[in-house]
């Protein structure tokens, strides 16, 4: 039975669950940039695009920004955690080798060895973990976070430690279904969620890199 | 959150007379239905990763994870748009103390969020909140009043006005005789504006701003009409209505003198307002005519030769960036060049420039009155350290709200240092001698 579900899952349930994926992020930005055309139309008056790119170029550059420096282990966790779990699911081999099962890629797609997916994923799982204790142990940190902040990153770890463990045979098909299973749950609340803050804070950044820029002429890093 | 309510009149008769209709018209304004799209993106955005606690220096000074800059945002729209008009009469008045006595608005935060969310503004709009619902500090409402009455800050009437303008230029006459103080001159280049407290109990600082005007050869003006006073605590009170009649008559009445340019004091919060906030709120995206701040001003004369250095300045000096033109202008190269070629002496604070920490003065707090004093000087202790470190005998700090602040935290923290405008190093220690008519 779990077999069937598992194809169920991985064929019809995906293809329904990332189209919505993708059409609600567009919706939620699309949302933001009519609404400030109404309601917030200074936002899009003083959008200055050559100050806004200045701004997320360097707070991309690792350590440049200040505040970097001051919390050098916390940002190269994050950068770390964030590299991790973009590369893998999309350019694991397994997922690619499925998709190509359902789709002729006129390419040949890029893919990461196995061994280190494997290091990546495991990577993401500590520093996940890393940034869960920072949110109980550091003080700041922990006076901003509720519940559900908790419960997200739990959310959004459980498909790699379910991936790292189904890799290794281990919980056989059960555990392949709770990861294919807990992905599509993660795919489907993503854009209702502060994981929004992958698109949106390049809309915060462009914005306070504008008026940095453009108006008070000074750095905002 | 351990805050005990201030003695203030304002937030504590202003919570007896509050209309939960109005409250529920001004969530839906600010916060809900109406938001400004910003504030809906920062509060869908922000993921609670207390990286921004560094930047306040509240929070540096206590350690205290209530003061950091998120925990003000917490503690305030969070909790209105998770309460709605619900929220208890002891928490909406809590709102406006954080509001307005635990926030300069100086927005260094927003260079310490990685995804630059802006926490001044959303302050700004608690702030604008608590103006709707009638619930603001006394002290800086009282200027609020003042403002809507005449126009300025301090109640100056506008015969005072004039008479302190002559006195001071007769008494710069002393020093030099062809000096003069012209108020009302047409197609002057400069329009020169003070804010409310120079009149009231600065004076010198006109005398001064007159010597190096007259020196230097500039042709310019004062009004000797309301439009005066550059400066702004409605905006700071979150009354941009009030902030728009006042900018408004700012800008006409150096336009009714056909000036071609705007020269403002050594103020921070007006500056913000005229070229930034207030002008905005009248619809234009620039000034309607040029504006440049006070240090800019001077660097421009010195950088034409038109103020030349006559002795240098003998002390160890610092320099102190003011958040709305620095973080705001970035002014900070210019004001360096002029202080560093009158005070060979020159150490530099750290953090400096954009990075700079505020002086807890700012911000309309040092206008909130003695309520708040112990707040704003224990909440910057770390303003205190960094001075200490500096082993300066002067900091230089060129804005009105920054010098209150720190003449408080030296005095508070023993730190025998003196507080200079750059107006008052340049009056001292330039070449007068030159008479620019001959």
């Amino acid at each position: 039975m779990f077999y069937s579900i598992y194809t169920f899952l991985v064929e019809e349930a995906f293809f329904y669950v990332f189209s919505f994926f993708c059409i609600a992020i567009i919706f939620r930005l699309a949302y933001f940039t009519l609404h400030s055309l109404q309601n917030d139309p200074i936002v899009l008056k003083f959008f200055n695009l050559k100050y806004a790119l200045r701004s997320l170029i360097n707070w991309t550059i690792p350590f440049k920004a200040r505040n970097m420096r001051l919390n050098p282990i916390t940002f190269f966790v994050s950068y770390l955690f964030h590299i991790c779990i973009i590369l893998v699911p999309i350019f694991y081999s397994g997922h690619i080798f499925i998709l190509e099962e359902y789709i002729d890629l006129p390419f040949e797609p890029p893919m990461l060895p196995d061994i280190l997916s494997d290091v990546l994923t495991f990577l993401a799982l500590v520093s996940g973990i890393f940034l869960l204790l920072r949110r109980i142990i550091y003080p700041p940190a922990r006076y901003v976070s509720s519940s559900k902040d908790f419960g997200l990153l739990l959310l959004v770890l459980i498909p790699f430690l379910t991936g790292f463990l189904a890799v290794r045979g281990i919980g056989g098909d059960f555990l392949l279904f709770l990861h294919v299973l807990s992905a599509e749950l993660l795919l489907l609340i993503l854009p209702f969620t502060r994981i929004m803050h992958m698109f949106l804070g390049l809309f915060s950044r462009s914005y306070t890199g504008s008026e940095f820029g453009a108006i008070r002429h000074a750095k905002d890093w | 959150m351990k805050r005990e309510l201030a003695q203030d009149i304002g937030l504590r008769e202003g919570i007896k007379r509050i209309d939960r209709g109005k409250i529920k018209k001004a969530i839906d304004l600010l916060f809900t239905k109406k938001a400004e799209t910003r504030l809906k993106l920062y509060t869908s955005t922000c993921i609670h990763c207390g990286l921004c606690a560094e930047a306040c220096h509240f929070y540096m000074s206590h350690k205290d994870p209530s003061y950091m800059p998120i925990a003000k945002v917490q503690n305030t729209i969070w909790k209105l748009l998770k309460e709605g008009a619900n929220v208890n009469n002891q928490d909406l008045a809590l709102i406006a103390q954080i509001a307005y006595t635990e926030c300069n608005l100086c927005r260094r935060c927003s260079m310490y969020c990685p995804f630059g969310i802006d926490i001044a503004y959303q302050m700004a709009m608690v702030r604008r909140f608590c103006h709707l619902i009638g619930v603001t500090p006394q002290y800086i409402q009282d200027t609020a009043h003042s403002h809507a009455a005449t126009m300025n800050q301090m109640w100056v009437k506008e015969d005072e006005w004039i008479d302190s303008v002559q006195w001071q230029e007769e008494e710069a006459r002393e020093e030099l005789p062809y000096l003069r103080i012209p108020l009302e001159k047409y197609e002057a280049d400069v329009f020169y504006s003070v804010i409310g407290p120079e009149p009231k109990f600065r004076s010198q600082l006109i005398y001064q701003a007159a010597v190096i005007m007259n020196v230097a050869g500039v042709n310019w003006t004062m009004p000797a009409t309301p439009g005066w006073d550059n400066s702004d605590m409605a905006m700071y009170v979150g009354d941009y209505e009030l902030m728009g009649r006042l900018k408004k008559i700012h800008f006409e009445t150096a336009l009714r003198l056909k000036c071609k340019k705007i020269v403002m004091g050594e103020c921070g919060h007006a500056f913000r307002s005229v070229y930034d906030t207030g002008t905005r709120w009248l619809g234009w995206k620039e000034p309607p005519l040029p504006i440049i701040h006070a240090v800019q001003f001077y660097y421009e004369l010195f950088k034409a030769g038109k103020i030349k250095v006559g002795k240098t300045y003998p002390k160890k000096v610092t320099f102190h960036d003011p958040c709305n033109i620095v973080r705001g202008r970035g002014l900070q190269e210019m004001a360096r060049t002029v202080v560093k070629a009158f005070c060979p002496d020159f150490v530099e604070m750290h953090p400096n420039r954009e990075h700079n920490y505020c002086c807890s003065a700012g911000g309309g707090v040092i206008n909130c009155g003695p309520p708040y004093k112990k707040t704003r000087v224990k909440g910057n202790k770390v303003k205190a350290e960094q001075l200490k470190r500096t082993e300066a005998e002067v900091v230089i700090a060129p804005c009105h709200n920054c010098h209150g602040g720190l003449e408080d935290i030296i005095h508070h923290y023993g730190l025998n240092m003196e507080i200079k405008f750059l107006g008052d190093i340049i009056y001292e220690c330039m070449d007068k001698s030159t008479h620019p008519e001959e």
